[in-house]
């Protein structure tokens, strides 16, 4: 019967049109697709003529020259038979992983260098000489790979992203739009700052990890809108981001953790009238610090301010929408929110406050985000007490995302003090979690006793979990055991106490996402049948009734 | 569903008539049915007032794509939606490949979208024989030349 079927089945697919299967071959990784050129003599048609632009490289053993040749001159043959078909590039990604030039002590061999860049060289060449609009290249090696001159003067390019390689000549691309930068040898100052004149329609400028820049200047940008900075070391001592954008919208900086601490001395933007996004990561994020933004941006919507905060953080911007605040170590003693228009708020928790207090009126969405064990040591006895205090504020909001990080032991602890348990209801949590348990026996039985500790301070909405490491996989498991059997036998309960969540759930579903960004909705057995085959990164939802 | 000469008119939302290939006729709502390109474009050619026939789609395959027509004019959060689409294309291969004709004929960007990463995903992490098996695709290389394709690209076949 199996193999009738599988022998009966006509041969559909292959007569498609040609346009429907290159959309399936869209969504395929460029491997995948060559693997497809084998399947018979219509399938090599189909894959010849289909246009390729990710040529993202595999990784390299120590001995795989000829593969290494093979795969580079895959990229140029390529992009000759796209030409023949369509007669332009107009989209070219080349990405060669480390072990492309770098397993060898030095560089390769002369002759293999010389082949490899060859190929390479005339790939990234003809793409830009066929008017491709959007390019990324990503070849880290040392010394850098230097891109070739060609490039920095294509005159349609659009979308420009570089990873590793050196620029050492003016980038002059007149039509360009996106540049990002990412660990770029950035051979001399005036490329960045000459931008302005080179490339003055760009709208998003993304720099991260660049060496050899002193500062970054962008100056008389009319069209700039984003800009992203982030781990960027400067040489000198005057470091600084000055920048002139009447359009700007969105600045974002994230802090390198080599670097010396940077405020907002060393960031001028006043000219930024329009700024709606300022993000701030790491550093110190003082009270000076929220009042030149207040000052200075009387249109911000989103403000993110990640860093050690404190002690007394006063937001009142009237305009404001967005705010996510993460204080980390320090602990902030006052925090006075009074943002009429805020609707969103997301607050990554090391501590209670001992003052707090938000304005609610527009506030329509709250995340907290818990890091359960360092609280929990600040406060022991009073955890719970203080805990409720602190919700009060957000009385008006349901329902509430709590975002857990913690160690299962200290959830017990927590548990173990409390005699009014149920601290929530209606709340969607994400947990994330570390199982500590040294073998498959005691994983499970700390499994176990976290499901019942968490369901006794809250009867939530959903569950969020994601799956890549083994004891969230571990938990998934051990949860939907769980609740299968606590709805069969809920009648049959004998305890009485409110701790036993049992009696209160009516029903569970669980929603699976993968990373196709699909949603199944199953029943825990199915899901516990599926566990061994979940994709790295699923998203688990579990709904639940009560 | 399939209702021959039964569309509902009401005076304020207009119902567009589309007959299959099989000369069913389906009541689609204006606003649900210009999603696709091609009726769009019939549509403004005068075709709006009496039936627009649709040549290349069967009823069986029509109806189908009637309901996915109507579910994403209904107004339906974006949650539900991707959890009723997941359900929608989740049939077996021979309405996929209809579902993928019709979409591609009457040209609706979406649905064609989602199909065909449907098939991507029945294709992906597969090898080519288990491919071959799943579709039923005849291998019509000799072994010499299936060798020699496999060894001109061997670093992706590894």
């Amino acid at each position: 019967m199996g193999m009738a079927a599988t022998t009966i089945s006509a041969d559909r697919i292959s007569q498609l049109p040609d346009q429907i299967i290159h959309h399936i071959l869209s969504f395929l990784a460029t491997p995948e697709v060559v693997r497809l050129s084998v399947l018979s003599k219509p399938w090599y048609c189909v894959f010849t003529s289909f246009p390729i632009s990710d040529f993202s490289g595999p990784s390299f053993e120590r001995d795989s020259d000829d593969r290494k040749l093979q795969f580079a001159a895959f990229v140029y043959t390529s992009l000759l038979r796209q030409l023949r078909h369509y007669r332009s590039i107009p989209k070219f990604q080349l990405s060669l992983t480390r072990d492309f030039y770098s397993p060898y002590v030095c560089s390769p061999p002369p002759w293999l260098q010389l082949r490899l860049d060859k190929y390479i060289n005339r790939s990234i060449r003809l793409a830009t000489q066929k008017g491709v609009k959007e390019l990324s290249i990503h070849i880290y090696c040392f010394p850098f790979y230097r891109l070739p001159e060609t490039l920095l003067s294509a005159k349609e390019l659009v979308v420009c992203r570089l990873y590793g390689c050196a620029l050492n000549s003016t980038i002059d691309l007149p039509s360009l739009r996106e540049l990002s930068l990412d660990s770029v040898e950035i051979c001399d100052q005036m490329i960045i700052d000459n931008l302005t004149f080179t490339c003055p329609l760009i709208e998003k400028f993304v720099l991260i990890d660049c060496r050899r820049l002193d500062c970054l200047k962008l100056l008389g940008f009319r069209k700039l809108k984003k800009v992203k900075v982030k781990s960027q070391l400067f040489n000198s001592e005057g470091k600084r981001i000055e920048i002139d954008a009447v359009c700007l919208q969105t600045f974002s900086f994230s802090y390198s953790p080599y670097s010396s601490i940077m405020d907002e001395s060393h960031f001028d933007l006043t000219s930024c009238k329009n700024l709606e996004v300022f993000k701030f990561r790491g550093g110190n994020i003082t009270d000076s610090m929220i009042q030149y933004l207040h000052s200075t941006f009387p249109t911000l919507k989103v403000l993110v301010l990640d860093g050690f905060l404190g002690p007394r953080i006063e937001v009142s911007m009237p305009q404001l929408e967005k705010l996510y605040l993460a204080v980390r170590q320090v602990v902030a003693e006052d925090v006075v929110i009074n943002t009429p228009r805020l609707q969103s708020f997301k607050y990554v928790l090391e501590n209670f406050p001992a003052l707090f207090s938000v304005n609610q009126t527009s506030l329509q969405e709250v995340t907290l985000e818990l890091f359960l064990d360092d609280i929990y040591r600040c406060h022991r006895e009073h955890f719970v007490e203080d805990f409720r205090e602190y919700l009060k504020n957000f009385d008006k909001i349901k329902p509430l995302t709590l975002h857990v990080t913690e160690d299962s032991s200290g959830m017990h602890e927590i548990i173990n003090n409390i005699t009014n348990p149920v601290l929530l209801d209606n709340s969607h949590l994400k947990l994330k979690i570390s199982l500590d348990g040294k073998d498959g026996h005691s994983i499970a039985k700390e499994g176990h006793a976290l499901v019942d500790d968490l369901f006794c301070i809250c009867r939530p909405e959903s569950l969020f979990l994601e799956s890549g490491c083994q004891t969230t996989e571990a938990f998934m498991e051990i949860l939907c055991k769980k609740l299968v059997r606590g709805v069969k036998h809920r009648h049959h309960c004998s305890a009485t106490d409110g701790k036993c969540w049992r009696h209160d759930l009516k029903g569970i579903k669980v929603e699976r996402c993968g990373r196709n960004g699909y949603t199944n909705v199953l029943n825990c057995d199915a899901l516990l049948d599926s566990l061994q085959t979940l994709e790295p990164e699923a998203k688990i939802r579990f709904v639940f009734e009560w | 569903m399939a209702s021959s000469e039964s569309t509902t008119t009401s005076t304020t939302t207009k119902v567009l008539r589309l007959k299959s290939s099989d000369n069913e006729i389906f009541g689609v709502e204006e606003k649900a049915a210009l999603q696709s390109e091609t009726i769009k474009s019939l549509a403004e050619d005068g075709y709006s007032e009496d039936v627009i026939p649709l040549f290349n789609v069967e009823k069986k395959t029509l109806a189908k794509i009637v309901e996915w027509l109507n579910k994403h004019a209904s107004g339906s959060s974006k949650e539900e939606l991707k959890r009723w689409d997941a359900d929608f294309v989740d049939v077996d291969k021979d309405v996929l490949y209809d579902l993928l004709l019709a979409s591609n004929y009457l040209n609706i960007e979406v649905l064609l979208h989602q199909l065909a990463q449907k098939v991507a995903d029945m294709i992906k992490g597969k090898k080519p024989e288990e491919i071959r098996q799943l579709f039923g695709i005849k291998n019509d290389f000799t072994p010499e030349e299936e060798a020699e394709i496999r060894r001109e690209n061997a670093w992706a076949f590894e």
